[in-house]
């Protein structure tokens, strides 16, 4: 429902807007004219559009990786890596103790913890099953395909918000097309996180303070990023009160942090440690390092390309820091974006897209994998603003393949 | 602008030092045995570490797995179980450290012998320390630990 009024509610001088309005004003002379598509926001019709397309090279990587592994399903690839423990969570709930017990993961699982997933996408695959009577994986599989959609649509919302609908069509064509979108498809807690992120930020800067909290208590109780936008909300918020004496501004920040805090609160309730979540982080080997331990990797599979290139584990671990490699080229040229556009950068998104980018530079377990930059949503934004449109399609379409070899890789244990 | 600017530099530099702040564990291996390179880590309370050196030399000598060990008090290890670090293996007398961790560990806890008025278990906190529990349990350690001053009889 917010995207929705976010997209129809273009920003002010934002020149591209009249494009949508004069597309669909012919068509509406009368009600009985009006076609039943055109009741769908136009942004909204387009993120699908986009999506859909996109998904095609996601669809033939993946087909084509079960034609090569005829013992792998969908649903074996769907519970690879964080799959596994978001449908767990569905499925079992939290473990009463840090390490997840062997009688329910088993004693691989038991060297881990799901304390370090956030319980907001577990709880809607919960819904989802419960609603439509499916098993948990297919659950979280649809679940995570809708919420594709919405996360597009998000990011059309905030192109829309910065520079109109011009920018909001190149932004979610690119956050589209860029490979760590494979993920949108699959038990992953990208498509709610980025939905109510963006979300939240646009209302951010519409100042609807109640609506952005709410939203960003979703994102939130979503992925650890959240803390991006209840930082983004605490500032925007702050200068809102010493500007203007509009208190109902910390609304914004405070209802944000709910989301991750019913967390804390739960898991203290639940293990009798308040700071589960952080030991869980600990049993995860999420260490500040600044990314030290990715380029090491790197340079080693790279000084050995020949034993690298001998087996498929070496080969789906350059490949995994091949696309980290691109991750940072492309998070290189958001900053480039930002700076371009910094004269038009609305506080909020600025304020998020740094914390974003401090964890993905902060931490090799996180880096600049491509679904980790995916989190850097204003970053496809202003990319979007500073590139002519026709680079930015030619970009898009050059990123198309490598979504399919995303898909591919998938299934083989890379780590998008 | 410019204030535009400060603040997101601000945010970053709040989120690296908040980042920054990891605890230390409270207890960790300080020593090291074996030729292999998978590194299997055991913490052990402090009275019973001298009794379990011999053991442990005798356990990487017949394996190519490397033992990192080190000695703490029973809350220290308990603790540090607790708080993620990835242990595989500790040793504990009987008593509340070893209730709490008891959930952690990867199978029941298995029982060493008595040194001086406690009763010792040996808990593979995950997978890769069960093997050196069971050798820990099996007769050619107990003679060892027998030797180092353990009431091995059950």
């Amino acid at each position: 429902m917010v995207p929705e009024q976010l997209s129809a509610a273009p920003a002010p001088g934002a020149a591209g807007a009249s494009a949508d309005e004069a597309e669909a004003s012919p068509r509406q002379t009368g009600p009985g004219r009006r076609r039943w598509w055109q009741a769908v926001p136009a942004g909204l019709r387009y993120s699908l559009a986009v999506y859909a397309l996109t998904r095609v090279p996601v669809v033939a990587g993946t087909a084509l990786f079960l034609r090569d592994h005829p013992g792998s399903t969908l649903e074996s690839m769907a519970v690879t890596w964080d799959g596994y423990w978001y449908t767990h969570i569905a499925r079992d709930g939290y473990s009463t103790s840090l390490r997840a017990p062997v009688a329910v993961v088993g004693a691989a699982h038991h060297t881990l913890s799901d304390w370090a997933f956030f319980p907001g996408y577990p709880l809607l695959i919960r819904g989802v099953a419960w609603l439509t009577r499916m098993p948990v994986v297919p659950a979280a599989i649809v679940a995570a395909a809708v919420l594709g959609v919405l996360a597009v649509w998000a990011v059309y919302a905030l192109g829309e918000a910065h520079g109109g609908v011009r920018v909001a069509r190149v932004a979610a064509l690119l956050v589209a097309a860029w490979p760590g979108s494979a993920v949108l498809g699959l038990p992953y807690t990208e498509g709610l996180f980025l939905a109510a992120a963006g979300a939240a930020l646009v209302c951010l800067q519409k100042r609807r303070w109640v609506v952005a909290g709410l939203l960003g208590a979703v994102a939130s109780a979503a992925r650890p990023n959240g803390l991006a936008v209840v930082a983004a909300a605490a500032v925007v918020a702050v200068l809102a009160v010493l500007a203007d004496r509009d208190w109902r501004a910390l609304l914004a920040p405070a209802l944000s942090a709910a989301g991750a805090a019913a967390f804390v609160v739960y898991g203290w309730q639940r293990t009798g440690d308040p700071l589960v979540w952080r030991h869980a982080e600990n049993l995860w080997q999420q260490r500040l390092d600044l990314n030290s331990s990715a380029i090491r990797g790197t340079v080693r599979l790279l000084s050995d390309l020949g034993t690298t290139m001998s087996s498929d584990v070496g080969r789906t671990d350059l490949g995994t820091s091949l696309l980290r490699l691109l991750g940072l080229l492309f998070v290189a040229a958001m900053v480039g974006a930002a700076w371009a556009n910094r004269r038009r950068l609305s506080l909020p998104a600025a304020v998020y897209a740094a914390v974003s980018l401090a964890m993905i530079l902060g931490y090799s377990s996180v880096g600049t994998r491509p679904r980790m930059v995916l989190t850097v949503l204003p970053g496809f934004v202003w990319l979007a603003a500073w590139l002519p449109r026709r680079v930015a399609i030619a970009l898009a379409l050059c990123l198309l393949p490598l979504l399919g070899v995303v898909a591919y890789l998938w299934g083989q244990d890379l780590t998008p | 602008m410019r204030r535009t600017a400060r603040v997101p530099a601000l945010a970053l530099a709040v989120a690296l030092l908040l980042s920054a702040c990891a605890e230390e564990p409270p207890a960790w291996p300080t020593q090291t045995a074996g030729p292999g390179r998978f590194e299997v880590r055991v913490l052990v309370e402090r009275p019973a570490l001298t009794a379990l050196q011999s053991d442990i030399d005798r356990y990487v000598a017949t394996r190519p797995v490397l033992v990192s060990w080190g000695g703490g008090t029973a809350d220290d290890i308990a603790a540090t179980v607790k708080q993620g670090y990835r242990i595989s293996v500790v040793v504990l007398p009987s008593g509340p450290a070893l209730d709490r961790i008891r959930d952690e560990l990867v199978a029941p806890p298995t029982r060493l012998g008595t040194l001086g008025s406690q009763t010792y278990w040996a808990g593979s906190v995950d997978q890769y320390g069960l093997s050196l529990v069971r050798f820990l349990a099996g007769r050619t350690s107990q003679r060892v630990l027998r030797a180092q001053g353990f009431d091995v009889s059950s």
